[in-house]
């Protein structure tokens, strides 16, 4: 039910009352009634709904509409609709834009791919079985419904007794997808170590390893290597690229950045995979630095390796299944993300932020010929980084599970209540509607049962100034006693509202965050 | 006068007791509550008006009884009011299910 169309009916009823006033001739009372209850009390009132969250009931609306279709969107209902970790999980687990709404599925299905095509069977051994866990969960959850434990009863706990689960399993979704990048840090990590078999392989470790070293600010180094599609791929494909028109002609020069996390770096707006925040286009020595690189690129002794690095450029590489190879761009045959160039790795235009004497030839020269100890060396650095990484997916994969383990230890009628709570959009006890039929029924009986005296006798013309009279003169002390009562009430009002606001600002309550918002409202 | 008799305005004033009992009842919202609230006083307030004009048409003191009862539930909402931000500002809730312990 929804509290702003209830204040607007209580409004109106309220005129009505007034209009039923001047049908009984008692025109003072209705010009009364309006001044002091239409006037005064719905203005409080509405101010007072205008306070609260979701006064239209919109929300509650909005999320019985999404529970019908059922979707993906349907997560977004309890949470702000643009939590920025939701989404920067579901970017990270798809890699791919979400082409269909029902992208839990998508991701999960995906997941499964992944899994089954894994290089590291014995650890994602588990997480099939999660998954599998997962599509028991889901199927419980469609078919059965009878084993609700809500007692509120009807379709809304069902509603919301369903949309617990999902969250549940997009929950534990968003912890293994955690766990996958996590674990695609460790195999990108392992590529490092391994000595290449081929050349080719060694070129790809090289740069690399290359790009781990020059970045050792960059934390999040791996995700905006993961992050970066198609274009900013062919932009820093410039080494082994026959072609270097692409790179001046492609299509998006501009690197967008996060004004909180300098490291992410995307090639198209949008909003930060960590903080949410709109991405911000970075600044021009980036992009100069960039193209720097390519004349360097040009330029520089890696021409020299460039027939060599031709060739193997060329084939295009799947970050998680470094045996899929193919002489051109597109999807991983085996889990459909975008291909990368195999000899430009991702991040290197981006994340060189290095003088001329870090270019790219050199890095390559240098970590082709490299001895051991320097090998370790940027090993260990990208260790370090990976290490970082590392703590913050499972920091992040840490909140998952306890967000998961909430929600199971909540039932689903302590879930609407919380939803309620938050919503203002209020439920109705169940016999409420029985005892009031009843309390009508036996009310309007009692009126019609009663012979009710009457007597035709129309009131004076001059009511209202014989109302006046009596006000200030037999009934003096009741006028100014409600003079008096509407003062204190007026004054109690404020100060009820006025205090607590005072003590907020002095800033040594532990207030709730209600209680915050509406200070920011206030100030 | 043709007007409609004291019944029909007892029933009207009995119904709207009877939707602001569900009101009063029904909503865990403070705030619905206290609408509930003004709905039983208003019918009071009906039934009132509708007795003085249908019994006792010449003496006006009902008239300056229900100007009273008027002030006290405008009173008597400002109050609520007042209580409800403080609670909710305090709680993050209006869910009177959760007011059930005035300490803290």
């Amino acid at each position: 039910m929804s509290m702003y169309r209830a204040g607007i009916s209580l409004m109106l009823s309220l005129v009505a009352m007034a209009g039923l006033f001047i049908l009984l001739e008692a025109d003072l009372l209705a010009v009364i009634q309006i001044m002091m209850n239409v006037g005064g009390m719905l203005v409080m009132t509405l101010f007072m709904v205008m306070l609260m969250m979701d006064p239209g009931g919109e929300m509650m609306w909005d999320m019985k509409r999404r529970m019908r279709m059922k979707g993906f969107a349907a997560l977004s209902m309890s949470m702000p609709p643009e939590l920025p970790a939701e989404k920067s999980f579901e970017r990270n687990g798809a890699l791919s834009p979400p082409s269909n709404p029902n992208g839990q599925n998508d991701s999960q299905v995906r997941l499964e791919d992944i899994a089954i095509n894994s290089d590291w069977q014995e650890e994602n051994e588990e997480e099939k079985e999660m998954a599998e866990k997962d599509n028991e969960h889901e199927n419980e959850m469609m078919s059965g419904n009878g084993t609700g434990t809500n007692g509120a009863g009807g379709d809304d706990g069902e509603l919301f007794r369903r949309m617990h689960e999902m969250q549940r399993a997009i929950a534990i979704i968003q912890q293994q997808l955690g766990l996958l990048q996590q674990q695609l840090v460790e195999l990108q990590q392992d590529l490092l170590l391994t000595p290449g078999s081929g050349g080719q392989s060694r070129t790809g470790q090289g740069s690399s390893s290359t790009e781990r070293s020059s970045s050792t600010e960059n934390s999040g180094g791996m995700a905006t290597y993961l992050h970066s599609p198609s274009p900013l791929m062919g932009q820093s494909a410039w080494q082994g690229q026959p072609r270097p028109g692409q790179a001046a002609n492609s299509p998006n020069p501009t690197v967008y950045t996060c004004p909180m996390h300098p490291e992410i770096r995307q090639p198209n707006p949008g909003r930060c995979p960590k903080c949410g925040m709109d991405l911000v286009p970075a600044e021009g020595e980036e992009i100069a630095e960039g193209e720097g690189n390519n004349v360097a690129a040009s330029t520089s002794p890696a021409s020299k390796t460039a027939p060599a690095s031709a060739s193997a450029a060329t084939l295009y590489t799947c970050p998680m299944h470094p045996e899929v190879r193919q002489p051109g761009p597109g999807r991983c045959p085996k889990c459909g993300i975008d291909l990368v160039p195999e000899g430009g790795d991702g991040g290197e235009s981006e994340n060189n932020g290095g003088g001329p004497g870090n270019n790219q030839g050199a890095g390559q020269e240098r970590t082709s010929h490299s001895s051991h100890g320097d090998r370790n060396n940027q090993v260990q650095g990208g260790h370090r980084q990976d290490h970082g990484q590392m703590m913050h997916s499972s920091g992040k994969g840490g909140g998952e599970v306890e967000t998961a383990e909430q929600m199971q230890k909540r039932s689903p009628k302590a879930y609407y209540r919380m939803m309620e709570g938050m919503a203002m959009s209020t439920r109705q006890l169940p016999l409420a509607g029985l005892f009031s039929i009843l309390a009508g029924l036996l009310l309007v009986g009692l009126v019609l049962l009663v012979a009710w005296p009457s007597r035709p006798a129309a009131p004076d013309l001059d009511g209202p100034s014989r109302v006046g009279d009596l006000l200030l003169s037999n009934y003096m002390i009741a006028f100014e006693g409600a003079a008096f009562l509407i003062l204190a009430g007026i004054l109690g009002a404020v100060l009820l509202a006025r205090r607590e606001r005072e003590r907020k600002k002095r800033g040594k309550g532990n207030g709730s965050i209600a209680g915050e918002q509406l200070n920011q409202e206030v100030q | 006068m043709g007007g409609p008799g004291l019944v029909a305005y007892l029933v009207v004033g009995a119904v709207m007791f009877a939707i602001g009992i569900f009101g009063t009842l029904s909503q865990r919202g403070a705030i619905m509550v206290l609408m509930g609230l003004e709905i039983i006083l208003n019918a009071a307030i009906l039934n009132l008006v509708a007795f003085w004009r249908f019994i006792n048409p010449g003496d006006y003191s009902p008239q300056v009884f229900v100007i009273v009862a008027m002030t006290i539930g405008a009173v008597e909402m400002a109050v609520g009011l007042g209580i409800v931000l403080m609670v909710y500002r305090k709680k993050g809730t209006q869910n009177i299910d959760k007011f059930s312990e005035m300490k803290e």
